[in-house]
């Protein structure tokens, strides 16, 4: 993993997803143009009041940043809007330490 | 800071770049393309291609983006007497776009080791076609499941079809 450095407001860094507002619809992995985004879902039943429905509750969301364009489509798109932008960057780093 | 978009006519374009450049945006940031759909009903398949230039003052305190919409032909007269730094990028419009510019003395490609696009559709690894056109197929995404094909409130039901894919791609059809 890369490590994650301070960017500055307003910039592109990484996406966050407010996991209590998803509602698992797919939107932003269907219209992402890199297929980078992948999110599972499981059904349960909701046990709340009245006549017991089936829910989806999210159970991973995972953004491949090696993929990601970084063109924020998927925010866009997302109709609870859950989705947004930290200011958070993923720094590339050598993997090894450069050879003198 | 405020940006400006002018659309400008096909022919015109260089006539309004070096009319913008005498009004202080002297430099050429970048000249890039981009196709859209422009028919009216869902069996028209007519396209546009749009032709965008970024221009900048000296201390890029003031910027503006040009656009035009090409003729049919896909030809637009060339802006590299204007701006020299339009050459690479009209290089990678005509190789990507399948655009023509007139009045260039190079028009080799930048990207793909062969001569510029011979064709506007085609194959995605076709070195004769344009692979940025809307029409241009996207066989690259045969190579990977997509991830929105399942439909997690119906697991086990049917998948849906990958978009820019068509069916009959496919290994086994």
């Amino acid at each position: 993993m890369p490590e994650v450095g301070e960017g500055p407001e307003g910039r592109r860094g990484q996406l966050a997803l407010d996991w209590s507002a998803c509602t698992s619809c797919l939107a932003c992995v269907r219209d992402c143009p890199d297929w980078c985004i992948d999110l599972t879902a499981r059904l349960e039943v909701d046990p709340g009041s009245g006549r017991p429905r089936r829910v989806l509750v999210l159970e991973q969301f995972t953004v491949d940043y090696d993929l990601c364009m970084y063109c924020g489509i998927c925010i866009d798109v997302c109709p609870p809007g859950a989705l947004s932008w930290t200011s958070e960057l993923l720094v590339a780093r050598p993997a090894r330490p450069a050879r003198r | 800071m405020k940006i400006e978009w002018v659309e400008v006519p096909s022919e015109r374009w260089v006539e309004e770049l070096v009319a913008h450049r005498w009004q202080g945006l002297v430099r050429l940031a970048w000249i890039s393309a981009y196709e859209e759909r422009v028919g009216v009903t869902n069996t028209d398949q007519r396209v546009r291609a749009c032709l965008v230039a970024h221009l900048q003052s000296a201390s890029g305190a003031q910027e503006v983006f040009l656009r035009t919409h090409v003729p049919v032909a896909r030809r637009l007269p060339s802006a590299v007497d204007v701006f020299p730094a339009a050459d690479w990028h009209e290089r990678e419009v005509a190789e990507m776009f399948g655009l023509a510019f007139d009045g260039r003395p190079d028009v080799r490609g930048l990207f793909r080791p062969t001569r510029p696009p011979q064709r506007v559709i085609g194959d995605d690894d076709d070195p004769d076609t344009a692979p940025m056109t809307i029409t241009s197929p996207l066989t690259r995404r045969l190579d990977r499941p997509w991830p929105g094909a399942r439909d997690p409130a119906r697991p086990g039901g049917r998948l849906r079809a990958t978009p820019g894919v068509e069916p009959e791609w496919s290994a086994d059809a």
